[in-house]
C-alpha cells in the first residue's frame, strides 16, 4: 500500500472535523509525507472558502465536482488543474487541496443515479476518482472531508473510499447518540470493507479552565476521587458533567467499537490504544475563524499532531518512522559509530 | 561513538527525517526546517556519512551515485543490533529514495537513481517483504535538486499517467480497470449508501 485513504466523518457539523483534517494534513505534509486533502462535503463545502492567506487564489476554483462531472463527460484536463495550492503560510510541505469545485450540487444530485446499478461503470466513479489521484500524484495520504449524517455522499466517503475512518464526535446527546447509530449502521453495512480501521476523536472537549468556572474539577481528579472512595461512582456522572459525558461515550461508542474489533485490527496492528481514541480540546481561536494560527504549543495543535502521528503509524511507511527524535538519534549514532 | 558538534547534531535531527521519510525533494524542506540552505544540509549530511565511512575508506571510494560498492560488508548495519529494526523499511518506502541500493539479506537486489526503477522491481515482491535501503550520497556533489528540476519531475508524473483511449461504455478517461488495492475490488456488490443496501429503492434512512 502506497497511499492511505482516510475519511474524516462526523455525524453532526461544527465539531471541528474540517479544521482537524486540514491541520493534520499540514502536519503530515510538514513531516515529509505527500498529502492530498479533498473536500467531499458537497452540500456544505468548506475548502473553497478558505481565505487567500491559506490558499492561493485561482481564476476558476475547480474541484471534486468539476473533476468527476468532467471526467464522466470525457474531459481529459490534467489533474493538476483541479487542485488548489496552499500558501507558504499554510504549509511548506507537499500538500494539495481539492475543493468541492464549482458544481457540487450537480454532482450531489447525480449520486443516486450513479449508484443505481452497482455493476455499472457509473457506480465506480468514486473509485476511479480516488485511483486517479493515487496514480497521478502518488500521495502518501488522501484525506477526505466527508459530508455529515447519512447522506449518500457520506456513505460513499465512509464505506467505499477509506482505509481508515476518523470519526469526530461532540459530547452532547445528539452527537453521541447519532454517532452511535451511525457506527452500528456502518459496521453492519455489507458495502463496508471489513478491514477499514476506525479512529474516534472526541471534539470539542471543555478545557480545565472552563470546568473550573462551573466548579467542576478536572476529569483526572474525578477518577482519583472515585478510586479513593471519596465520590460514589454512580453519583459522579451527575455531579461532574464532563466525566458523565465521557462515561456516555465509553458506554456507547467505545463499547460499539470494542465489540466490532475485527480484521481491521489485523490490518493496522501498529495502532495502539492511544491511537484509537483522541480528544480535541476547545480552543477559542477556532471560534474566531483563525484556527490555522494555533500556536504549535497550544493544546489543540498538539492534539492534532497526535492524530497525525496515529495516521502515520497506520501508514506502512509511518510504522517505521514514528520513532521520536531520541530514538532516531540513537539509531543514527549507532549507524555512524 | 561518533561525537557530533552542535550543527551536526541539528542536521542529524532534521536529516534523520530526510533519510527515513523523505523523497529526495525533501532535502529542500529539511533545509527550510533547519533554516539552512539545501547545500549546507547536503554538505552536513555528507560529513555525517563521511564520519561513518572514514575508518574504512577514503573519500570517493565507497559511495558513488550508483553505489556499486556500497554493499561492502561494513557499510551494512547489523539489523539485529539496533533493536527496533528501524532501518528495515517497507518496500513502498524504498520507492521514495532518490539514490540508493536495496539489499535483502545483504545481497544487492536493486539500485537506482530516481526511485522509479526500484519501485518497478519492488512491485513484484511480496507486499510485506522487507529490504534494506541504503541512501547514497555522491561525494563532492549535491543531492539537492533545483526547484526547476523538481517542477519538471512533478509535471512528468502527471503526464506519464497512461490515458486509456479505448474501452466501452464510459466516455471518459476512467475506462480501464484499476489496479487492485490490497485485494479490494473497485466494484462492490452493494451500494455504499445507508439504509437497506439490498433494496433498489434505498434512499438513506434516518436513525
Amino acid at each position: 500500500m502506497t497511499t492511505l485513504r482516510v475519511t474524516f466523518y462526523s455525524y453532526k457539523g461544527g465539531v471541528g472535523r474540517t479544521i482537524a483534517l486540514l491541520n493534520v494534513a499540514r502536519i503530515l505534509a510538514g513531516h515529509g509525507f505527500r498529502v492530498v486533502a479533498v473536500d467531499m462535503d458537497l452540500e456544505a463545502p468548506g475548502f473553497g472558502l478558505l481565505s487567500d492567506k491559506w490558499v492561493e487564489r485561482r481564476e476558476v476554483n475547480r474541484g471534486v465536482s468539476d473533476l468527476m462531472l468532467g471526467r464522466m463527460a470525457g474531459d481529459e484536463r490534467p489533474l493538476d488543474e483541479f487542485f488548489a495550492r496552499p500558501t507558504a503560510a499554510f504549509t511548506a510541505g507537499d500538500l494539495r487541496l481539492m475543493t468541492a469545485g464549482t458544481r457540487p450540487e450537480v454532482l450531489s444530485a447525480r449520486i443516486p443515479e450513479l449508484l443505481e446499478d452497482v455493476e455499472s461503470e457509473e457506480a465506480r466513479v468514486f473509485q476511479y476518482f480516488a485511483a486517479e489521484i493515487e496514480e497521478t500524484v502518488e500521495p502518501d495520504f488522501i484525506l477526505f472531508d466527508s459530508r455529515t449524517g447519512l447522506a449518500d455522499i457520506a456513505g460513499v466517503c465512509t464505506l467505499e473510499l477509506p482505509d481508515l475512518l476518523v470519526v469526530v464526535c461532540g459530547l452532547n446527546d445528539q452527537n453521541v447518540k447519532g454517532t452511535e447509530g451511525f457506527l452500528e449502521r456502518w459496521f453492519a453495512h455489507p458495502a463496508r470493507y471489513e478491514d477499514t480501521g476506525v479512529i474516534l476523536c472526541i471534539s470539542p472537549v471543555p478545557r480545565d479552565v472552563d470546568l473550573e468556572r462551573w466548579g467542576e474539577p478536572p476529569v483526572e481528579q474525578t477518577v482519583k476521587e472515585i478510586a479513593e472512595g471519596l465520590l460514589p461512582r454512580e453519583r459522579a456522572p451527575k455531579s461532574r458533567r464532563l466525566f458523565g459525558r465521557y462515561v456516555q461515550v465509553q458506554e456507547g461508542l467505545l463499547v460499539v467499537l470494542g465489540d466490532k474489533r475485527g480484521s481491521w485490527q489485523l490490518r493496522f496492528p501498529e495502532l495502539l490504544g492511544e491511537d484509537l481514541v483522541h480528544a480535541f480540546h476547545y480552543d477559542p481561536l477556532m471560534a474566531l475563524g483563525e484556527p490555522f494560527e494555533l500556536s504549535p504549543e497550544s493544546l489543540l495543535y498538539r492534539e492534532h499532531r497526535r492524530l497525525a502521528r496515529s495516521l502515520s503509524r497506520a501508514h506502512d511507511a509511518g510504522r517505521e518512522l514514528e520513532a521520536d527524535d531520541a530514538v532516531r538519534l540513537r539509531f543514527m549514532e549507532h549507524v555512524l559509530a | 561513538m561518533v561525537k557530533l558538534d552542535k550543527d551536526e547534531y541539528e542536521a542529524l535531527r532534521v536529516l534523520s527525517f530526510v533519510t527515513f521519510r523523505r523523497r529526495p525533494a525533501s532535502v529542500d524542506k529539511a533545509a527550510a526546517f533547519a533554516k539552512g540552505s539545501p547545500e549546507n544540509m547536503a554538505a552536513l549530511f555528507q560529513r555525517l556519512i563521511a564520519k561513518r565511512l572514514a575508518r574504512k575508506v577514503d573519500e570517493g571510494y565507497l559511495v558513488t551515485a550508483r553505489g556499486e560498492r556500497a554493499i561492502e560488508d561494513n557499510f551494512v548495519p547489523d539489523p539485529t543490533s539496533i533493536g527496533a529494526n528501524r532501518q528495515w523499511l517497507d518496500a513502498n518506502t524504498a520507492a521514495w529514495w532518490g539514490r540508493f541500493v536495496a539489499l535483502r539479506n545483504n545481497e544487492l537486489i536493486a539500485e537506482g537513481k530516481d526511485g522509479r526503477e526500484l519501485r518497478a522491481r519492488l512491485r513484484s515482491m511480496e507486499p510485506h517483504e522487507r529490504v534494506l535501503i541504503v541512501p547514497l550520497i555522491e561525494m563532492g556533489s549535491t543531492v539537492v535538486k533545483s526547484p526547476e528540476e523538481l517542477a519538471k519531475e512533478s509535471d512528468a508524473i502527471g503526464q506519464s499517467r497512461p490515458r486509456p483511449s479505448d474501452g466501452p461504455p464510459f466516455a471518459s478517461p476512467w475506462r480501464k480497470p484499476l489496479r487492485a488495492r490490497h485485494g479490494r475490488s473497485p466494484s462492490s456488490r452493494y451500494r455504499p449508501r445507508f439504509g437497506d443496501p439490498h433494496s433498489p429503492s434505498t434512499t438513506g434512512v434516518q436513525p
